[in-house]
This record gives C-alpha cells, structure tokens and sequence, in this order.
C-alpha cells in the first residue's frame, strides 16, 4: 500500500462516527445472530453444568478482550498523569490501539535466543497467563437467575462457573500457582536480568501472601463462610457491605493484591531502570503478550475478588436483590458487578502512575514487618469480636479497626526506622560487584 | 492374584533400575519400555479390582498423571525439570482427592505443597546452581538399594490395603461418618474437638521447624575473604 | 436466601470436569495464540537475536548465577508461616458458625469457647515464633554483621537500630 492510502485509512478510523458506527453495527450483528440462534442453545442454557459452561466461554472472551482495553486505558491514564494524550493516533480516542497492538504482537518475529531452556521457556508464558485465568471459575458474576421458561419452583442457576465447597480457598491455591510462571520465565531465560527478576518476583510474590491469607481470614470469620456467592448475598442481605466492617482488612488485601499481580509500586521483578525487562527480558511477540495478558488478568481477578469481597459483588442499594432472579436483574446486577471491578482496575492503574516503585529492603519490610503483624492484630481483634458474637456488628467492627489504626499510627510515629527510611539511615552495607 | 502382583512391582522395580539416570541411553529406554509394561497390567488390574471408583478414567487418567510423574522425578537429569513433575504429581494427587471430595485436604495439598514446598525446592535448586549439573544429577547414588526400599514398600502398602485379597475378602469400609466428610467445615469440627492436641503439637513443630531452618541457614562469615572463600 | 445450586451440588466429578474444561481453555488459549501466529510471522534468525541480551555486552558465564541466601531464608520462612495459616482456614470456618449452620447459639457458643482457646495457644505459638524472627533480625533484608551475634544487644529497644554493625554486610550469596 502507498503512503496516501494509509494516510486515508488513518483519517476516516480518526473520526468517531466511523468507530462508533462500526461498533453499534458489530454489536448488532452479534445479539441478531444470538437471537436467531437462541432455539440452538436455549437447552443448554437451563442445566446448570452446561450454563456454567457457557458462562466461561461468555466470561473467558469478554476478560481477554478487556484485557486488551485495559491496556489501552492504561496508557490513557499513564498520559493524563503525565499531562500528555497517550495513544490518539490509531482510531478515535486511540479506540483502536488494541487492535493495532495485537495485530503487532502476532506479526513480529518470535526470537527463541539459543542459550535459553527450551521447554520450560515455551511452558512459562502459557503457565503464567493459564494460572490468572484460572481463579475466574468462582467468580460470582451476577447472582443467580432462573429463566422465563423454567418451572417458577425450579431452583435458579449460579452464574459461577464452579462453585465450590472451598470458596476462596481455591483463588488462594491458583494464586499461589502463579509464581511458577515468572520463575520459570526467568529460569529458562539463562539470562541475568531475567533471573534476578525471577528470583526477586518470587520472593514478593510468596513473601505477600501471607497478610493476603490473613485478610481473608478476616473476611472469612465475619461471613462465616468461605463461598463467594454467600458472601455476596450475605452482604447484599444486610446492605452492609464489608467494607464497612473491616476497612483495614480491605487495605490489607488491596496492597497484597497489588504485590501478588506485581503491579507498581511493587513492580520490581521488571523495574526497567534496574532489569531492563526483568523475568521477560529475552521474550518477544507473542509470548512477551501472553505475560502482559497474564498480568492485567490477574489484576482483574484481584479486583473482582475484591469487589465480591469487600464491595458487596453485584449488589447495590435500590437495585434488584438477592431474591429477584429474573434474567433482566441478572443483567443488571452483571453489569453493576462489572462497573465495580472496572472502577477497581483504575485504582489499581491510578496508584501505578502515582506512587514510587520500593527498594527491595522496603518491600520486605512493608510485607514482613507492616502488614503481617497488622493482619496478625486485626485477625485476633475479630476472633474477639467473633467469640463476642458481634461480627457483623458495624459500630463494634469499626471501633476495632479505629482503636487498631490508631495504635499503628502511633508506632509508626515512634518507630525510627519506617518504611520510607533514606539509605543513609539504615545500616552501611558493603557493595561488592556482582560478578 | 498375589503372585501376579509380585511380578508386576518387581517388573516395576527392574525398570525403574535400568531407567535411572547414570547409564546408557539404550538402557534407560529399555527401562522405559520395562516400566510402560508394568504400568500397564498394573493399571488394567486396579481397574477391576478397586471398588467404588465409579469415575474410573478419571481416576485411571490421574493415578497414570501421578506414577508417570512420580517416576520422572527421580529419573530426570536436570533439577529443575524433577520440580516441576513434583508440581504435576501433586496436581494428579489433587485431582485424586478432589474424586474423593475432600475438597479442604486438595486445596491445601496445592497451597502448601505447590505453592510453598515446591518454591522452596526451587529456591534452593537455582541456590545450588553450578556451571557443571552435579555428579548426583548425572548418576544416581544407590539405585539398587533406592529400587529395592522401593519395591518392598510398594509390597507392604499393597498387602496393608489388601490388594492380594480378591474384593469379598477384604475388611468392608468403614462408613463416612458425615454426608460431606471432606468439606472445610466437616475438617474443621474434629480438628478443634478430636484432633486438639495433635494440632497444638503441630503448632510447637513448626516453631522448633522454624528455629531449626534459621539455624541451618545460618552461617556466620567472619571475615570477607572467608565469606567470599566458602561459597 | 435462595438456595445455592453450582457444579458442586452435581457431585465431585462434573466439578472437577468444569475445573479441567477450565484449565484446558486457559493452556489452549495460550497455545492457540502460539501457533495460529505461526503461520503470519517472520522467521529470520541470526546469531546476534540469538545471543542474550545484556546491554549490548557480550554475556559473561551462564544467566545461572548463584545469588543471596535471602531469598532461601525467605521461602523457608514463608513456608512454616503458610502451613500455620492453612490450618487457621478450618478454625475461622468453625469459629465463624459455618460447622454446625443449625446449631443453636449455646451449641455454637460452647464450639467457640473450645475453638477459641485452641486456637489462643496455636497463635501464641505463631507470634513466639514471629517475634524470635523479628529480634534477631531476621525479618530484614538487609542484615548488618552486628545483629547476626548470638547474644542480641542488652536493650528492649528494636534490636536493629542500636547494633547497627560494622560495615560488613551480608551480601553473602554472590560468588
């Protein structure tokens, strides 16, 4: 194609009505062509295991395309932050980015340098994006819903994919899976950068698990139960979400979530100015994607966990309830969840362009010697309240948290040596050149 | 039945000896073959003989996953390679646990095993990492001794199941005691009420574990050309 | 509250069918990614891709390198931390009513008093062993040469800021 063809192309995808009319129109395409088919697979869609699979396949297509929008506004932000437009140039508003970007990430060349371990460095990126992929299977996306054609005594379908008599217990063994990805990635690179990124991405990744357990802990003595979806409804029943019970057990989790996606200000296993590209250093094309997908899936399995959580899952004051489930408020309380979980992943984008990336010694020091002991204290304070019977007690939860964060505050004020200590005040350590 | 059984381990234990890291190539493959054998008439026997195990390709597919795995663990060159089959074994074993749902012992087995112990293990592979793999990785030390422990224990296990014993003969099992009696709650109840000691003794273990792993990670380098020296 | 239908009320297997069909689409996705690829990219190798890249320089030794014993001490605290905190997941469970669902508050009230004084002595092993961690300093990094001493400085205060060593420190992993 010439340059003036381009150019052409360019300006006509430049101009919204273009974007926003393709859009519409695929939109359309999609629910006529689901319409038309509705006799197909409305079988399917009243057995619980054949929905539950529908709703994977439904759930797996929509996170691998925000996926992919989570990238773009991503960088959106990252230009709002740093007073400049980030992407504009591919589509209206950059619309079309991801696109651009996916296409790139299929048509480059897939550098396997020949010094690296074969197998495992093929194994590595599909083990990092398959471990965040997998906590979606407990998700609560919308409640549950019994269809129009259903008997009105017939028990209404979960739209989880599983729901398991381990709730989140399994988010934590899947968690845990994903370390295997990034010290794999680095091991297999034979490379330095990338082993020390591996190395150091482990270490933050098993080091900030433990206050992560703790805040669930919390959360799980409060709600009793380990199921996603009872949690849920649990807070939807009450309208207190859990947020408001347990602020410092959020915190917790929140800043544990954060580490465990290796997300600033806790990205050290890629810091750029220390390890080029830390643990994916040698990766390229498409492999170099699959960790990039892997990442912004994890932060999205983080924010709904949190959101089912903490944030009440799919219930908001005045909208439908636990015990409407026609399929309307099964959309509604979708969408509801999914703005949640949205305004979620731009905090998580927020706090990345804003805060400073730790010093290694920090990020122990935070995970080790802050959060552990907090969770430790909140964990023993709601055992009290638990034994207490006043668990779901707001007052009595909140002067907890309160009488907790002033005690922290105060020895914060009084330790000599806080999170964010100069390297002059610590300890001279001896450098000696890494050979 | 027992004889046949018998010729099926000590098949096992022969292939697995000529599969061990340290001789030929021919020979392991041999070993390979030797052991795919084994493997198979064992398999095909548990089949018919294991009641209950109403799933069974699913649970034939896990228990091959676990033995293959088991198998490569010990017979791999490279350390890290062993890891990552302990991972896939304790995979097989979860999906095993989760047929039997005790669904509370699965996910614990992942968290502690895959995403502690195994983390561990490789921690202190890439620590112990030299340019040449070590003479232990190349060859292994006692393979007729290591074969034979194999074997014998693989015999009394089996006898302690009684898999000699053709299915009418056998002690019936023991009914479950709860509907559900592997869900976190039904683990929960006789760990806090049965089980109290025990948990508090497993409580004072792993604080003797932890001082004991300090005082092995422990070395005290006196002076630099020594630290540097001792490496 | 309505009641909660999901895979698990269909028994273990088509559970851990829906968890394998899961597991299969997330190692499929990657793979199809890979190889769908294929058939679009370039393919053009020379020894200079092929080398590792390290800034341009020539590598020197295998990416192999041995590195700080921290990381080892690390995961092995991690480790006995992790199985303490699984074993506190059938304790909350129990604690948080979720045992008996249909007990009485008197039942449930008596399991708690047992669970709780259980679960006191467990913790108070769990914050001995933390606390012996912290003291001698093992929960830093970075470790000065002064706090490795077997005999910890006569002070209450935080071990850590009055026996700021000698500057030796140790960064021992590196060969």
């Amino acid at each position: 194609m010439t340059d003036p063809t381009i150019k052409r192309i360019e300006t006509v995808l430049r101009k919204p009505a273009v974007i926003f009319g393709a859009g519409a129109a695929i939109l359309l395409l999609v629910t006529a062509l689901l319409a038309l088919a509705f006799p197909l697979y409305k079988p399917l869609l009243s057995s619980q295991f054949s929905f539950s699979m529908i709703v994977l396949a439904v759930m797996l297509v929509l996170i691998l395309s925000a996926t992919a929008l989570c990238i773009l506004f991503e960088r959106k932000i990252a230009g709002f932050t740093q007073d400049r437009y980030g992407p504009n140039r591919v589509g209206f508003w950059g619309l079309l980015q991801p696109v651009a970007d996916g296409l790139k990430f299929l048509l480059k060349e897939d550098i396997i340098p020949r010094h690296v371990d074969k197998p495992l460095f093929l194994l590595a990126p599909a083990l990092a994006l398959a471990a965040s992929l997998l906590g979606f299977a407990i998700i609560p996306w919308a409640g549950q819903v019994r269809w129009p054609w259903m008997p009105p005594d017939a028990p209404p379908l979960s739209t989880q994919v599983a729901n398991l008599n381990v709730g989140f217990l399994y988010l934590l063994a899947v968690g845990s899976l994903s370390v295997y990805g990034v010290v794999l990635a680095g091991y297999a690179s034979n490379n330095k950068y990338a082993f020390y990124g591996g190395m150091r991405a482990a270490a933050q990744m098993i080091s900030y698990e433990l206050p992560l357990g703790l805040g669930l802990l919390v959360v799980l003595l409060v709600s009793g139960t380990l199921q996603l979806d009872q949690i849920v409804q649990q807070q939807a029943a009450t309208g207190v979400w859990n947020i408001f019970l347990h602020p410092i057990a959020f915190f917790l989790v929140l800043v544990s979530a954060l580490a465990e996606a290796n997300r600033a200000p806790f990205d050290l296993p890629e810091a750029e100015q220390e390890l080029v590209g830390g643990y994916h250093t040698e990766y390229s094309a498409m492999k170099f994607a699959m960790f990039f997908l892997g990442e912004y899936a994890h932060m999205i399995t983080s924010s709904a966990l949190i959101v089912a959580l903490f944030f009440g899952g799919w219930h908001f004051w005045g909208l439908p309830g636990p015990e409407n489930v026609t399929w309307w408020a099964m959309l509604i309380k979708l969408a509801v969840y999914l703005t949640k979980v949205a305004l979620f992943i731009a905090l998580f984008m927020l706090v990345r362009w804003t805060l400073p990336r730790f010093r290694f010694d920090q990020l122990m020091r935070v995970a080790w010697q802050s959060l552990v002991p907090i969770g430790v204290a909140l964990l023993a304070a709601t055992a009290a309240l638990t034994y207490l019977g006043w668990q779901r007690n707001v007052w009595a939860s909140l002067a907890a948290n309160l009488l907790l964060l002033a005690v922290l505050l105060r020895s914060a004020a009084r330790s000599k040596r806080p999170v964010t200590a100069r390297q002059e005040d610590l300890p001279e350590i001896d450098v000696r050149p890494t050979t | 039945m027992p004889t046949l059984l018998i010729a099926i381990l000590t098949l096992g234990a022969v292939g697995l000896f000529l599969a061990m890291p340290g001789g030929r190539a021919d020979t392991r493959r041999v070993g390979w073959v030797v052991l795919a054998a084994a493997g198979a008439v064992l398999l095909a026997l548990l089949l018919r003989l294991v009641p209950g195990a109403d799933p069974r390709g699913l649970f034939a597919g896990f228990a091959l996953v676990a033995v293959f795995a088991a198998l490569r663990v010990i017979t791999h060159g490279k350390p890290v390679y062993s890891a990552l089959y302990f991972i896939l074994l304790i995979f097989a074993v979860t999906g095993l646990l989760v047929l039997l749902e005790a669904t509370f012992l699965s996910m614990a087995l992942v968290i502690i095993y895959a995403g502690a112990i195994l983390v561990t293990y490789v921690f202190v592979i890439m620590l112990a990492q030299q340019s040449r793999p070590a003479p232990y990785d190349v060859k292994s030390r006692e393979p007729v001794w290591g074969c034979l422990a194999g074997f014998l224990l693989l015999i009394l296990l089996a006898r302690q199941i009684e898999l000699f014993l053709v299915p009418a003969q056998r002690t019936p099992l023991p009914a479950p005691i709860a509907e559900a009696p592997g869900t976190i709650e039904a683990v929960g109840v006789p760990l806090l009420t049965e089980y109290v000691v025990a948990i508090q003794i497993i409580g004072l273990l792993l604080l003797a574990a932890l001082v004991g792993a300090i005082a092995i990670a422990r070395r005290r380098p006196t002076t630099r050309a020594e630290s540097e020296g001792d490496e | 509250m309505p009641d909660t239908t999901g895979i698990h009320a269909e028994g273990g297997v088509q559970l851990l069918q829906g968890l394998a069909i899961f597991a299969l689409a997330a190692f499929l996705m990657a793979f199809v990614v890979l190889v769908f690829g294929k058939l679009f990219r370039p393919r053009n190798p020379n020894p200079d891709k092929g080398a590792a890249y390290e800034c341009g320089e020539a590598p020197v030794g295998p990416g192999w390198v041995q590195f700080n014993l921290r990381f080892y001490v690390v995961a092995l605290i991690f480790l006995v931390f992790d199985v303490e905190i699984a074993l506190f997941y059938p304790w909350a469970v129990v604690f948080g009513g979720g045992g008996a669902p249909n007990a009485g508050w008197e039942a449930l009230h008596a399991m708690r008093a047992a669970a709780l004084w259980d679960m006191l002595f467990f913790f108070g092993v769990i914050v001995v062993g933390f606390l012996y961690l912290w003291r001698f300093g093992y929960l830093d990094w970075v470790r000065s040469l002064g706090a490795r001493t077997d005999e910890p400085a006569p002070t209450t205060a935080p071990i850590r800021t009055e026996t700021v060593a000698p500057p030796l420190a140790e960064i021992i992993a590196e060969s």
